[in-house]
């Protein structure tokens, strides 16, 4: 990674509310912390590897692109627990990476035994499930970011 | 063919009449041929009645099957409410919940119920098993639009639990009480389950399914030897054996009646009610919930139906899934 580049993603973190971001993969780490109320940028760069310039930056478009309202987000429309199996046994809707169309089923939201199957609305690619399976999920709260194709 | 001249009629007719009732008076108050009578009453022995035909006296009705479609159809009048305005029975089907919100998202009409003899993938929460055999219990499954908001539906599954309480209450005097939110007890044991789906999104509901099962004709050495101490029936808690008919019946009207409720007055009419056939509240109970095992006191519930438990060190947890076991 070069130092343009931790620049550049620095400057879009400032514009964000994200405080604390952190890239690791295969020998390099990248953490970059932002105190909240301060706006203080503590950043820690242990090894470089050029290999994982794409990967990182990657990420951080997603950032942007979720930053400018190109990605979707999906939210839930009730109080319950996120499921993101039909079943404890079968098999994850969806994952990372996984294309989905419009209408398909992402996850349930159970709550007292009201099962919600919340469907996609823009065909396209998740690029982020936001919230562990068998967690509580407040109204409103953000599920999944789907990257229209 | 189906269109004015339906097998509700028919079989009203024969119901009228404790004798026989000739052809020639039936296929007159139809507006249909003889023949043609002859070819209904053909099919109808096929769906399970049984019709004696003599040359000279006519018609007369023996048996009805113990799910009789043109029955339940006969006790709600389409214009009537909403429940009930159409009947469907189907006599092999996966699961009826599933085949509902299938018609639900292609436009079926609020209020249509589905019916099965069987469900070869009967299912309750999470993707277990409902125990469904042939012709031995009731598998229902009605389809809502509720003009409420997301966040308002789970009302939905207290009004189904005291709909089920009071009408299986009415037709066997069994003391059949709510374990939270809507299992249906007698003496601990599970009697009847109820399994609520729904497709909204922030702004509102789209259209929900309201699943229920209710254990009637099944032996207690039929249960599967898994479920035999936590489920009963009917027949096991009663030594009858009933027709099914009526408990479908008495079932939606108990719905019919507290959806009025839910859309005249809202849901608090509903919360309390449920509150009075629950046995949850004020006891201690063991949670099992997707993050382990709690224990604590049932206080209450907040006004969206949520499990309000006291736990040992004195603070309150608010539950919204999980599996209750009443302690000792």
């Amino acid at each position: 990674m070069e130092l343009e580049d931790l620049k550049s993603l620095m400057e879009l973190l400032k514009e964000t509310d994200i405080t604390e971001l952190q890239i690791e993969k295969e020998g390099t780490k990248v953490k970059i912390k932002r105190e909240k109320f301060f706006g203080h940028l503590d950043v820690q760069q242990s090894i470089l590897s050029e290999k994982k310039e794409a990967k990182e930056m990657k990420q951080i478009k997603e950032e942007a692109a979720e930053e400018e309202g190109k990605l979707f987000t999906v939210t839930s429309p009730i109080v319950g627990t996120f499921y993101r199996s039909p079943s404890p046994e079968s098999e994850p809707f969806v994952d990372v990476g996984s294309r989905v169309r419009r209408g398909q089923v992402l996850c349930i939201i159970e709550a007292m035994k009201l099962m919600n199957e919340i469907e996609n609305e823009v065909d396209g690619v998740v690029v982020r499930i936001l919230v562990d399976n068998g967690h509580p999920v407040e109204y409103g709260e953000p599920l999944f970011l789907i990257e229209p194709v | 063919m189906s269109g004015k001249t339906s097998n509700e009629q028919i079989i009203g007719l024969l119901k009228g009449k404790s004798g026989f009732i000739s052809g020639e008076e039936m296929a007159a108050a139809l507006g249909i041929s003889r023949a043609a009578l002859w070819k209904r009453i053909s099919l109808l022995r096929k769906s399970g009645y049984a019709i004696e035909a003599s040359c000279s006296r006519g018609y007369r009705l023996l048996t009805s099957p113990d799910l009789s479609v043109e029955e339940i159809r006969n006790a709600f009048s389409p214009l009537q409410g909403s429940i009930g305005r159409e009947v469907i029975l189907l006599d092999r089907i996966d699961s009826t919940n599933t085949y509902a919100m299938e018609l639900a998202s292609r436009g079926a009409p609020e209020g249509t119920v589905l019916l099965a003899n069987e469900q070869t993938g009967g299912r309750g929460r999470r993707g277990r098993i409902w125990v469904s055999p042939y012709g031995k219990n009731l598998y229902m499954s009605v389809v809502v639009r509720p003009d409420i908001s997301p966040r308002d539906a789970t009302v939905l599954t207290f009004l189904a639990a005291a709909a089920g309480a009071t009408a299986i209450r009415a037709l066997t005097s069994l003391p059949v009480s709510i374990k939270w939110p809507n299992d249906l007890l007698v003496a601990g044991k599970k009697l009847s389950g109820i399994l609520t789906e729904m497709k909204a999104d922030m702004d509102r509901i789209f259209h929900a399914v309201i699943g229920i099962g209710v254990n009637i004709n099944m032996e207690r050495e039929s249960l599967p030897e898994e479920i035999r101490s936590v489920a009963t029936s009917v027949l096991a808690e009663t030594g009858k054996i009933r027709r099914r008919t009526p408990f479908a019946v008495e079932i939606l009207r108990e719905m019919e009646k507290r959806y009025r409720i839910l859309r005249e007055k809202g849901k608090y009419p509903l919360l309390e009610e449920w509150l009075s056939l629950t046995t949850t509240i004020g006891r201690h109970v063991e949670v099992t919930t997707g993050e382990g095992k709690i224990t604590g006191f049932a206080e209450g519930i907040d006004e969206e139906g949520m499990l309000l438990l006291r736990l040992p060190d004195g603070s309150l947890r608010k539950i919204g899934s999980g599996d209750i076991a009443y302690g000792a």
